[in-house]
């Protein structure tokens, strides 16, 4: 069964300091033929290795260099600009204009929208797949079908679905009495109207990697379980879900990440800021500085802003989600 | 232990594949913007690729979400405009800023005669249009055999002045290039324009003097004429004739003030029992370039000094009473439950909305460029209510401005040797004449810019088929020529019709009571921009 929290951390700490005691003895130690053989992994990795350099992390670089300028509209540096663009983003600069900081709010808003509803969803489902019955393939084929479609093929067909003209979704506008043509015009809706394509969109993968992770669970767990009385919901609840928590930890880091950089389903969906700027995610105020005002320094810090941004969270979410996840 | 093994193993291998996929996908997010321009300047697949609608989609999508993603998102745009049913109505309209038309198959261009030199030549419409452009090119090269023109459709007009400025870099610059209205400044500072105007003066021709004048006065910067105007436009009121017949409203009547026009919205309003709105008024989008119309009606300058016509403008002023006089009357008809706001028009659906609502008889009243006239006219023949009627742009009583005209024109570059930039004009020259200009006008809809145009058979029947077309040139012509008239340039328009758009809305919504204020945010915002714009520029 799985391991108390605190037995595991206590573990871990244990095989780290082993790997660093052995680590260390190893470099000591090392002989030629390692040597070699590290040779040897760093010729296979090369291909890789210049290609992220290439590829990501050069350009990465340059953008932190731009995002220190401004630039002429054809992309070269006109004069340095110190930090000032980033504390524009952050409103620091003391003009009170707080655009950027409430766009960075609005992407947070649309993950905090997306991830949860996704992986919910996707439990759901996964757990309903895995019942035993008749033609359950044909059921796994469905719930996985949305993986297939890419998100701009998705929005162009959701974008039917909000459309007035196809009044698919009046009825929802009339129960709510919203004054405006469709869900995607209205300020308060049309992120959630996104979110819940993006949502969809999304759900064939987190249900093919949540089925799998349930698949991977050991039959005999679940019958040492029913003789001890639990099934149903019990078995779901004390066993499913713990021994799932390492996935669900993935798909939550993969989703927020995903949604954070979401941006073809708003381009298809609404092509500007939305109604009242409500659905003008990060990702769109970059677009917008980059493709419309050609401000490409501006547009760099964005950029910058929003990897350190992930990257944050992702580290937070490590952290604070690390303790409850329940390892084999 | 062995399971603390596979545990250890398992949070690694995840540790390590969520690394990749973050760093890969920032990196990506990050890369692209900064290598963007230098991608764009690479003949990509997408900027010679003959279908319609990719490019600008794409690469933003490339610059912003999963790569992958962006592979499929550019072909799925096109199809966003084909299959909104609301589209395919005005599909064929082309206002100011073109949007994404159907994907139609691309007229095959005539190969290089052997001995002939290669002139390139971008340009920016697609779909219908884009296709005119490819036979009037195929007409220019089998006329003449010193010159072979090159086509190269690129995505949209936006994209197209992108792709410009980051080519002059790499030094791979078309040698003729069709850039819109409102890249007039960018073009020019990007110091690889020679002005039509020289070759004019060169040749002596009297050309200028045929050009229509508020045309010509457009692309005027300083007394000289920079780039030939090509395709142009200007906007108007379309209502629908039956509707006012049957309201008791002058169907003949041309000029419309704003409160004889909110009185007559008010006749056209009908509502049913619960008081909903079947038919509106007034269906309007939010739309900069009417906003900037509705400036020059009152003679109002958009920025400052004289709209940048004499020197580089340094701020701009349509933050004035003029702006706010209209934003107030598009307020008062939505307040009044005689029109209907249907969002900012840069949205992907909401030009077509407004579109069909006044195709299929639920406005009664629109706003939009008069080359929308044919794709409302066909529109209406497919819902069989409407008379398309069109009128002047409506105005405050005792406005004595007029409007300006929008679309696109072409522009020489002093790339390649002398006989390629002689080719660029006289394939430049060849556009512009009366017959080309004829023919382009009956298929498209845009102005023709040659005065002797309208002499010519082909145009004189399309304006007895669509007489409603007069009266744009009409109103045209009725322009008094003026700063405000003459059209505003500076080098960061763009942003400052989002911008104009977004402090529409906010004013609209009711989220700022004041239209002065909502406006006075926008002018500060795009004076931003202007000032570093013009801080880059020497």
């Amino acid at each position: 069964m799985s391991i108390k929290a605190g037995d595991q951390e206590a573990a871990r700490g244990n095989s780290q300091l082993q790997v660093v005691v052995a680590g260390g003895a190893a470099i000591a130690k090392k002989s030629k033929r390692e040597w070699q053989e590290f040779g040897l992994a760093c010729l296979y990795m090369s291909p890789a290795i210049l290609f992220l350099v290439a590829f990501t992390y050069i350009p990465f670089l340059r953008s932190v260099w731009l995002s220190l300028f401004v630039t002429t509209p054809q992309g070269a540096t006109a004069r340095f600009n110190g930090i000032s663009y980033y504390s524009r983003i952050f409103n620091l600069d003391g003009s009170g204009r707080s655009e950027y900081l409430k766009s960075i709010l609005t992407s947070l808003y649309f993950a905090l929208l997306v991830v949860p509803l996704g992986i919910v969803f996707a439990l759901g489902l996964a757990q309903l797949a895995t019942l035993k019955v008749r033609a359950i393939g044909f059921f796994r084929t469905v719930f996985t079908s949305s993986i297939a479609i890419s998100v701009a093929s998705a929005s162009v067909i959701w974008a039917l679905i909000y459309s007035p003209t196809t009044r698919t979704t009046q009825w929802i506008i009339d129960l709510l009495h919203l004054n405006a043509a469709s869900l995607l015009q209205h300020s308060g809706t049309a992120l959630l109207a996104v979110a819940f394509v993006t949502t969809w969109t999304a759900l064939g993968f987190n249900f093919i990697v949540t089925l799998a992770g349930i698949q991977a669970i050991p039959q005999e767990l679940y019958e040492s379980a029913r003789l001890d009385g639990a099934s149903g919901w019990k078995a779901f609840r004390y066993l499913t879900l713990p021994l799932l928590t390492p996935t669900l930890l993935f798909l939550i880091v993969i989703n927020t990440i995903q949604s954070f950089q979401a941006f073809t389903q708003f381009n298809v969906l609404i092509g500007n800021e939305g109604p009242d700027g409500s659905t003008n995610v990060f990702v769109y105020s970059i677009f917008t500085a980059f493709w419309k005002d050609n401000r490409y320094g501006f547009a760099s810090a964005m950029s910058v802003v929003l990897f350190l941004i992930l990257l944050l969270l992702t580290f937070v979410q490590y952290r604070v989600l690390d303790r409850r996840v329940h390892y084999q | 232990m062995k399971q603390l093994n596979m545990s250890r193993q398992i949070s690694v291998f995840l540790l390590f594949s969520l690394l990749t996929i973050m760093l890969g996908a920032c990196g990506s997010s990050v890369a692209t913007n900064s290598t963007g321009p230098t991608v764009a300047a690479n003949p990509s697949a997408a900027d010679n690729a003959p279908t319609t609608s990719t490019g600008a989609m794409s690469a933003a999508a490339t610059s912003a979400a999963a790569t992958s993603a962006a592979v499929t998102s550019a072909p799925a745009t096109s199809m966003a405009a084909t299959s909104a049913p609301a589209t395919s109505v005005a599909a064929a309209s082309a206002g100011p800023t073109s949007k994404p038309a159907p994907t139609l198959t691309p007229v095959p261009l005539i190969a290089q005669p052997a001995g002939s030199t290669k002139i390139t030549f971008w340009y920016g419409l697609t779909g219908a249009n884009g296709n005119i452009i490819r036979t009037l090119v195929n007409k220019y090269n089998s006329s003449q055999s010193k010159y072979y023109v090159e086509a190269i459709q690129q995505p949209d007009y936006d994209a197209t002045i992108t792709k410009f400025n980051t080519s002059l870099a790499g030094g791979d610059l078309p040698n003729v290039v069709q850039v819109y209205d409102i890249g007039t400044q960018r073009m020019i500072d990007t110091k690889r324009i020679l002005p039509v105007q020289n070759f004019i003066d060169q040749e002596k021709l009297t050309l200028v003097n045929d050009l229509e004048p508020a045309v010509a006065r457009y692309y005027t910067i300083g007394g000289k004429l920079y780039s030939m105007p090509f395709n142009s436009s200007a906007p108007v009121m379309y209502y629908d004739r039956n509707a006012f017949k049957e309201v008791g409203l002058d169907p003949e009547k041309k000029i419309w003030t704003y409160d004889e026009l909110l009185d007559a919205a008010k006749k056209l309003t009908k509502k049913d029992a619960s008081g909903k709105i079947i038919r509106s008024g007034i269906d309007f989008t939010l739309y900069s370039w009417i906003f900037e119309q509705e400036l020059a009606t009152q003679s109002a300058l958009f920025a400052d000094p004289t709209n940048g016509r004499e020197s580089r403008a340094t701020k701009v002023v349509f933050n004035n009473d003029a702006g706010a006089k209209w934003l107030a009357f598009l307020k008062q008809t939505v307040d009044q439950g005689i029109g209907r706001n249907i969002g900012r028009d840069s949205g992907t659906t909401n030009g077509a909305v407004r579109d069909a609502n006044f195709v299929k008889g639920d406005a009664a009243i629109t706003f939009n460029s008069i080359a929308a006239l044919r794709g409302y006219i066909n529109g209406a023949k497919t819902s069989g209510k409407v008379d398309v009627g069109v009128a002047y742009l409506p105005r405050p009583a005792g406005a004595k401005g007029g409007v300006i005209i929008g679309g696109a024109s072409l522009w020489i570059t002093d790339q390649g040797t002398a006989a390629q930039q002689a080719g660029a004009w006289d394939f430049v020259k060849w556009t512009s004449s009366a017959e080309v200009q004829a023919s382009w006008s009956s298929n498209t809809g845009y102005y023709p810019i040659r005065k002797a145009a309208y002499d010519v058979q082909v145009m004189k029947d399309t304006l007895a088929k669509y007489p409603q077309f007069g009266v744009a040139v009409e109103q045209l012509r009725a322009t008094e020529a003026t700063f405000p008239t003459q059209g505003a340039v500076f080098g960061t328009f763009l942003q400052t019709r989002l911008a104009i758009e977004a402090a529409m809305e906010q004013f609209m919504t009711g989220k700022v009571a004041d239209a002065k204020a909502a406006l006075n945010d926008a002018a500060s915002k795009s004076n931003d921009a202007l000032d570093e714009y013009n801080s880059t520029q020497k």
